[in-house]
Parts: structure tokens; sequence; C-alpha cells
């Protein structure tokens, strides 16, 4: 027999929720608390605790709902680009990377610019008058107008 | 009384008090529509501005302030489904699939219109009986703080369809998990922070909201191949639509906001209880008793379903005032900062307010529904220019989206491993979406959490260690029965219609 790949997005998932639930419940069992906390009527763990047991008991129920029912065939369970939505994740944890040592300013007209050309704009002038006119606009209102602190970054104060 | 709204019509109605309080709705709608910066930022950020003024125009710049963030953030929520602050998360489930399907105008007009009667009922309500309920709500203990709690989270069945109510039970309790991250509120002690300094703040809501609403459904977008994406979403929404509403959808909505309004500041006036689960359970309560026709479509653009979270949040700010200005009790974190802006103008809120400063007590409250009145005045003609947003194409405007989500969390923080939990709990999401799960729940989950713990921690703590607290005080057994009527009542409806039809069945 075929599984459906609805089928087997509910098995697995139940299957993923229910690591979680117990990994959360072995790091709720072993929270610190203070000598003696242990017997106090509410601690640190007490929710934690109660929490792990719902989680594991109805994640356990949706596992086997998973085998019972072939559910109903979700609206975003479509065929999906997941190499560009790949691409953009990956110029997310670039754009964080990036700010620490590029600058906030710089990272961000590098990540604009990158996720336009991912998102398939290739008309030059776009991609420019996008990118300069958030990063200016950004840095004048963040810094200037709120006076907000904006990372300069290593390559900030390499160039002072 | 009638005095005192005499002394705060005139004081309110001076040209320059005027000026102040639409100054301050529009400047509180542009900030309120960045993400990351609520009513709480926008309030704060006027404080220095307004040093110099004199009391009464200092507050009457911040509650028009107040309000346009409000709004704002609901802009935001609808437009492109990043709601900003907790309070219009709820509006973001029917506004955002409204504009989608391009009445972004029709959207934008129903908030408007909402916040605008919500604000107007909550601000006479607030007139009529604000002394009264300051003490009423003073009797509120934390067993029924925790039983309200409860009964938000029961506001989990307005957002499980059909079959779906597992996973909207699990949702809700991953929710109330990511809550739990971070220091232990009463004992300071570090929880799942794996020894790490990023995450002993805990997960905050604007992160967790940014990367399961907008980031999440930017990406979806995104990975869209032309042939699974309808010609609308390649172009982004082709119109805005009309703002025009008809005669028969102001009537299905206008029950829902004066129900939805009632209910709201009644929420707002409980210290600590606020808008956003005003909002939930305003929702919630929408869904519960609208017909099954009616039912099927919240979640899919009802109007219902926008105009109850929108009403509700707004009577809630305005219920939030009576604590603040009957008894000096802050009830939520915009006015705990507008508490301190009172009081670096030398005015102490609480039951001297109104004889000591009179002209305060009442330019307050009557601002508030002028606020509203000007909010509705320069915002609706605004809603064309601002729904422009969407006619953005989908490759310029994604990523738009997900550099305002990104910054909006960063900026918040300093914190550039923020960015990376993000785009963690964004592929979370994702997975989650794609097997069918509800992700509101999280959000409510979340958001309770930690007033549920605390809240549960107190009453075990004075019951020790019994759960009698849970039968003892009349008000928490119905707050709890209310909560077990929500649960089960679709279920035994469910179970009697099944009943009903086999008999007919077996009549004929």
């Amino acid at each position: 027999m075929r599984v459906s790949p609805k089928l087997s997005a509910d098995r697995v998932s139940a299957l993923a929720l229910l690591t979680f639930s117990l990994g959360y419940s072995y790091l709720a069992a072993n929270i610190a608390l203070f000598p003696g906390g242990e017997h106090q009527v509410f601690t640190a763990r007490t929710l934690p605790i109660g929490l792990s047991v719902c989680a594991v008991l109805v994640s356990l129920a949706l596992l086997i709902q998973s085998f019972l029912t072939a559910g109903a065939v979700s609206v975003d369970n479509v065929p999906l680009r997941w190499s560009r939505g790949f691409a953009l994740c990956a110029l997310m944890v670039f754009f964080g990377m990036g700010i620490p040592r590029l600058g906030f300013i710089f990272s961000s007209g590098l990540f604009l610019a990158a996720a336009l050309l991912v998102m398939g704009e290739r008309r030059v002038y776009v991609v420019l008058a996008v990118v300069l006119s958030i990063t200016v606009t950004a840095w004048f209102l963040l810094g200037y107008v709120l006076d907000m602190y904006l990372e300069p970054g290593l390559l900030g104060e390499i160039l002072g | 009384m009638i005095d005192g709204i005499l002394i705060g019509l005139t004081t309110a109605l001076t040209p320059t008090n005027l000026m102040m309080v639409a100054g301050g709705c529009l400047v509180g709608t542009f900030i309120g529509m960045l993400p990351g910066l609520g009513p709480i930022s926008a309030i704060a950020l006027m404080i220095p501005v307004t040093y110099g003024f004199d009391p009464a125009a200092g507050m009457i710049l911040m509650a028009g302030v107040y309000y346009g963030a409000v709004f704002g953030g609901s802009t935001s929520s609808i437009l492109i489904n990043a709601p900003g602050v907790a309070g219009t998360v709820a509006s973001a489930f029917d506004g955002y699939p409204l504009a989608k399907a391009g009445h972004a105008g029709k959207a934008l007009a129903i908030a408007a219109y909402s916040s605008f009667a919500g604000g107007t009922i909550g601000a006479v309500l607030l007139l009529i009986a604000a002394p009264v309920l300051s003490k009423l709500a003073l009797g509120f203990q934390s067993p029924d703080y925790f039983a309200l709690m409860v009964l938000g989270l029961t506001a989990v069945a307005a957002f499980a369809g059909e079959g779906q109510i597992l996973k909207a039970v699990m949702m809700t309790i991953v929710g109330l998990m990511l809550s739990t991250v971070g220091t232990d509120a009463a004992e300071g002690l570090p929880r799942f922070t794996f020894g790490r300094l990023d995450l002993i703040d805990g997960i905050s809501f604007l992160l967790l909201a940014m990367a399961t609403f907008a980031l999440s459904e930017a990406l979806i977008a995104a990975m869209k191949t032309e042939e699974t994406a309808s010609p609308s979403e390649e172009k982004a929404s082709p119109t805005i639509g009309s703002l025009k509403l008809t005669s028969k959808e102001v009537a299905d909505i206008a029950p829902t906001i004066g129900r939805s309004s009632l209910l709201g500041f009644f929420v707002g006036v409980l210290p600590g209880a606020g808008a956003t689960i005003g909002s939930f359970l305003a929702y919630g309560m929408e869904r519960y008793i609208a017909p099954a026709a009616e039912k099927v479509k919240f979640g899919f653009g009802a109007l219902r379903g926008l105009a109850a979270p929108e009403s509700a949040n707004n009577a809630a700010c305005t219920g939030s005032f009576v604590p603040l200005l009957t008894l000096g009790i802050p009830g939520s974190g915009t006015t705990a900062v507008m508490l301190g802006a009172l009081l670096s103008y030398n005015v102490q809120p609480g039951p001297q307010l109104m004889t000591d400063h009179p002209d305060v007590f009442w330019a307050v409250i009557v601002s508030m529904y002028i606020g509203n009145f000007v909010l509705l005045v320069l915002n609706l003609p605004l809603i064309p220019y601002i729904s422009r947003i969407l006619l953005l194409p989908r490759k310029v405007l994604t990523p738009l989206i997900l550099f305002f989500s990104l910054v909006g969390v960063y900026l918040v923080s300093s914190n550039h491993v923020d960015i990376y939990i993000m785009v963690a709990i964004m592929l979370a999401t994702i997975g989650l979406r794609i097997a069918n799960y509800p992700v509101a729940p999280i959000i409510l989950g979340f958001i309770l959490g930690g007033m549920m713990e605390e809240n549960l921690r107190r009453s075990l703590e004075l019951s020790d260690g019994s759960y009698q607290f849970t039968v003892e005080r009349p008000l928490t057994l119905s707050i709890l029965l209310m909560a077990v009527i929500v649960i089960l009542g679709p279920l035994v409806s469910k179970i009697l219609s099944t009943r009903k039809r086999v008999a007919n069945d077996h009549q004929i």
C-alpha cells in the first residue's frame, strides 16, 4: 500500500513532537533547584513537568491518530520550491552572522540585495533603488531620529 | 460627573491639544506599523518630547500615540501577517486572509470602525463605572486569575478546524513549553537555557510572533512555484478592494462589536490581563456562538473574526486605564509607562487624582474618545495609501517582509543570536504548517504561560499545595465552569445533533 504524503507528514510531525516532548521532559526533570527546594509546594520544575506529561500524552495520541486516519489534505501541502526557501534561510543566517562583522547597515544592504536576486529580481536599478532607499532610511530613522544603537561591526570600527 | 466632563472637554478641545492628539495618532500609527515598536515603545519615545508640556497636554499626546500605535499594529497584522504586539495577533487570523483575497481596504476599514466602536464603548464605560470597577478588579485573587488564564486557553477551540482539536491542544502545550524557557520568575533559576546567556531572558513574544507568522508566511509564499502560486499571489494582491461595507455586513458585525467591546473592557480592567487576553477571548467567543455556516469561515476571512478582536483590544486598552487612574495601579506595560510619565509631571494617579488634578483626570478620559475619533477621521483616508504596500510585486515584497521582521526583533535585543533562533522556529513552523497544524495556539499558550504559572504558584502556595482553591471561591469556580462549557459545549452539541439525525433517519 502506498503511503500518502499527508499521512507520512502527520506521522513524521507526531514523531518529531514526541521526540521534542521527551527531550523537554528530560530537561524539565533536571532543572536545578535550590537545596531543599524539592520540598516546596511549587518549584521551577512543577509546571514544566506537568507540561511534559501532557505533551507526551498528546503527541502519543497524535501518533496513534496518524495511523488510524488518512487526514485531510493540508492547504499548505503543495509543491514548494525548497531550493529558494533554503537559500533565503541561509541568507537570514548570514545576515545574523554579518552584523557583528560587517555592521548593521552594510549587512542589511547585502541581505536585501541577495534576497531580491534569490527572488528573481534581475533589474539592477530596482535592486539598487530598494537597497539604497531602505538602508539609508533605516540608518537615518533608527540611528538619528530614534537614536538607537546600530552595530558598527568590525568593518565599521576599522573604517572609523 | 457632568462638571468633570465639561472640564475635560474644555481642556481637550483647545486647538493646541487637538493638534497634540492628531499628531499623536499619526506618529503612533507609523511607529505601530514597524515590527518591534508597539504602543509601549511609542509612548516611551514620547516622554522626552512631552517634558516641557503641561500634564494634560502631555497625556493627551500620549493617548493619541497609544491609539495610533494600536491601530498601526493592526495594520501590519492585517496587511503582511506581522503582528508586532500581542494585542493584535488575533486580528491577523481573519484580517490577513481578507487582505490576501484582495479585500485589504475592507479589512482595514473594519479594523478602524471596530477600534473606534470599541474605544467609544470603553470610554463611556470608563466615564460611568471607573470607581466601581476598580473596586471589583481588586477583588480578583490569584485563583481567579488562574481560572481566567485557563478560560483564555480554551479559546484554542476557536483555532481548531474539523478533526484538528488534538493538534490545536498540542500546539497550545508547545506554546506553554516555550514560555518556560529562561529564568524562572519566582526563584531566579535558569530553565532550558543550555547554559547560554542568550536564552537567560527567555524567548521574546515578538521573536515568536514574527517567526511563526510573518517569516513562515513570507517564506512559504516565496517557495510556491509559478504553478502553485495563483496569479494574484505572484503579483501580491492585485487590488486592495473597496473600503465600503454593505448594510448586511454592518448588521452582521454590529452585535459582534458590542459584545466584544464589553468583554474587552472588563478584561482590560483586570490588572495584568489586558488587550491580548481580551482579543483572544472575544475571537473565541464569537466563533463559539456563531452559526455553523459562519463558524467555518473563521480563519479564512470572516468579518466577525476581525471585528471581534479589534473592538475588544481597543476597549481593553481603555479598560486598562481604570486601575491606573482610580487606584494608581498600572494594569499593563503601556499604562506602566504612562504612570511614569504622570509621576514625572508630579501628578500622582490614584483615588485623589480626581480631586487633586481634575483637569488631568477628565482630560485624559475625554481625549481618549477624541483620540478614537481623530484616528478614524485621519486613518480612513490613509487606508488606500497604506494598503498600497500589497501592490508591490512578491519578489520585492517578500525580501522586505523578511528584512523588517528580522530587524524588528534584532533591534529590540541587539542580539544577533535572536536571528538564528527565529530561523529555527520559522523552519519548525513551516514543518508544522505542512502537516496541517494550526500555529496560532502556540502564541496563545506562550502569552498566557507566564501569567498562568505565576498565578498557579501563588494559588498553590496560599492553599498549602492543595488544588481545593479551584472550588473554594465562587468566582474561580464560575470561571472554570465557563471554561469547561466552552471545551465540552461543541462536543455535546455534536453528539446531540448526531442523535437527532439518527432519530430522524429511523423515523423516515
